[in-house]
């Protein structure tokens, strides 16, 4: 984890301006307009500046290129909760014909940065793993086990289990892990409602076999 | 017990444009729910009259795309955002600048088979998405225009064994999410679908020693729950069952006395969010100067009075 913080600082360090790189020189990037006298304006870094104003030309134009995927990478580096870039980031992926196994690879590195708790990033996760199908559900199972084990209360991370467990399997093995997290703490609320719902889905499981 | 330093807090919310920290970056998206967080909190103050009316409802109109509101000029529409521009212009008495049946239309396309919302095309769900859908209908008296029968039964399978509501059915009972489902019964007079004592009990053990309230049990008290936890226990008749004077005593702690603002617990970094939260609590809390709050809607009283009993539009 320290390397890639170290290797992610280097980045930061040595990162070139749009303006300053070739392969932006065709587009003229467009300034956020919040009005003369604006409520609630905002105040911004220039890189920060710099970046929105670039993505705004691409979004603008409806570029669905791979710069314009890259750029999405880097406005939600910036700002993960910007749910616009999600989208337009979407609507890349699928004109590229992207393939989405890739994406699970970004995102886990947008996750590190600590935004474990950011909707934007869960939503697209659900989105690419709704894609992927059957193949996610060990995948999604892994990560939220991982999410957890940093913090075993996480909502997001624990929607989005029960969400996999639902659509892609696995509620067999559930009550097990359940009762791992209730060792390390008998007082987690949210492994206790897990165990709530895995006997709701138990319940319904049997009532299905019977009707058979 | 300190004083509610409502000047400072004025002064904080009209300053917050100049703040050159990562928080304010962040929040470039959702200006709308910053507007309708700062400007909310000063009508409750009283400093509503600080703010330029017809630019701010001149830069609301700017998010309005041909069907909801963004979060800001240039981002796509959300749900979300839709109902604070509404909550925005209702505040402001300007609900005439805009289309009715337009907006009400793209909520009805947001409501799934099942009931449920979604908060954009991109589809996710969450019980947040009803409460938006049928607050900012309800606002533009057209809750009719949705099957709000579907709408509410989605919300009550959310319902937990222990009274409380979480994202979607099974999910966590949590603070946030118990507003959200509480408030859409009250709005679509459905509240037999909650029990009140289980549910009261459930609200009011988040309580802890410090006075302040937790959004689920075992976690840390966080003063936007004054608001969640609060404002639902004000609908189902159970607020007495928490000690007031001590959440009062929590909330004041957690405001920045020198430079204005609260905090999610005391000594932490100030945000408009918190400050708003914070306020509305204690406007719950009856807290003298501060003009009463609606439970449900989350607009002044005066405002929703004039929606439902003043001129019809």
């Amino acid at each position: 984890m320290s390397s890639s913080d170290d290797e992610e600082d280097e980045q930061e360090e040595v990162r070139v301006p749009l303006s300053q790189r070739p392969e932006w020189s065709d587009v003229e990037p467009i300034p956020q307009d919040d009005g003369p006298n604006p409520v609630v304006s905002i105040a911004y870094t220039d890189e920060f500046r710099e970046t929105m104003d670039y993505f705004r030309a691409v979004f603008a134009a409806d570029e669905r290129s791979p710069r314009a995927l890259e750029l999405t990478a880097e406005v939600i580096h910036l700002n993960a909760g910007n749910y616009t870039v999600w989208h337009f980031r979407r609507l890349i992926l699928e004109s590229l014909q992207s393939d989405l196994r890739d994406e699970m690879k970004f995102f886990e590195l947008v996750a590190n940065k600590g935004n474990h708790k950011n909707y934007q990033i869960w939503h697209h996760r659900r989105w690419v793993a709704e894609k992927l199908g059957t193949i996610a559900a060990t995948s999604e199972l892994q990560f939220t086990q991982e999410v957890l084990s940093l913090d075993a209360k996480n909502y997001h991370a624990w929607s989005h289990r029960q969400w996999a467990l639902q659509a892609l399997g696995g509620w067999e093995n559930e009550l097990e892990y359940c009762r791992e997290l209730l060792e390390v703490d008998i007082l987690n609320n949210s492994a206790w409602n897990q165990c709530f719902e895995f006997n709701v889905q138990n319940f319904r499981c049997h009532c299905i076999m019977l009707a058979y | 017990m300190g004083e509610l330093e409502i000047e400072k807090h004025t002064q904080f919310i009209m300053s917050v444009e100049k703040k050159k920290d990562f928080d304010s970056m962040v929040m470039e998206h959702l200006r709308m729910s910053g507007a309708y967080w700062g400007l909310t909190t000063l009508d409750l103050m009283g400093k509503l009259d600080a703010v330029n009316r017809e630019e701010v409802v001149s830069w609301v109109l700017q998010c309005q795309h041909d069907c909801g509101f963004s979060g800001n000029v240039g981002h796509d529409p959300h749900i979300l955002y839709t109902l604070s521009a509404i909550q925005i212009l209702a505040l402001l008495d300007k609900l005439d600048t805009i289309d009715a049946d337009k907006i009400s239309a793209y909520i009805v396309g947001l409501q799934q088979e099942d009931g449920s919302f979604a908060g954009d095309e991109w589809g996710e769900i969450d019980t947040r998405f009803s409460y938006c859908a049928v607050c900012c209908l309800s606002i533009l008296h057209r809750l009719d225009k949705i099957d709000v029968g579907k709408a509410i039964s989605y919300v009550a399978s959310c319902k937990n064994f222990d009274g409380g509501f979480g994202c979607t059915p099974g999910g966590e009972s949590h603070a946030g999410q118990i507003f959200c489902c509480v408030s859409a019964f009250a709005i679509s007079g459905a509240l037999t679908h909650v029990d009140r004592d289980l549910l009261g009990w459930w609200l009011c053990e988040r309580q802890v020693k410090s006075g302040g309230l937790n959004g689920r049990p075992e976690k840390l008290a966080d003063v936007c729950y004054s608001w969640w936890v609060l404002s639902s226990l004000t609908i189902i008749e159970r607020v007495h069952w928490i000690d007031k004077e001590k959440l009062k005593t929590f909330i004041l702690d957690c405001q920045d006395k020198e430079h204005g603002g609260i905090s999610d617990r005391p000594d932490d970094a100030v945000d408009v969010f918190h400050t708003f939260f914070g306020i509305a609590g204690l406007s719950l809390l009856e807290y003298p100067g501060l003009k009463p709050i609606d439970p449900a809607y989350a607009l002044p009283v005066h405002v929703v009075d004039r929606l439902f009993f003043g001129q019809p539009h």
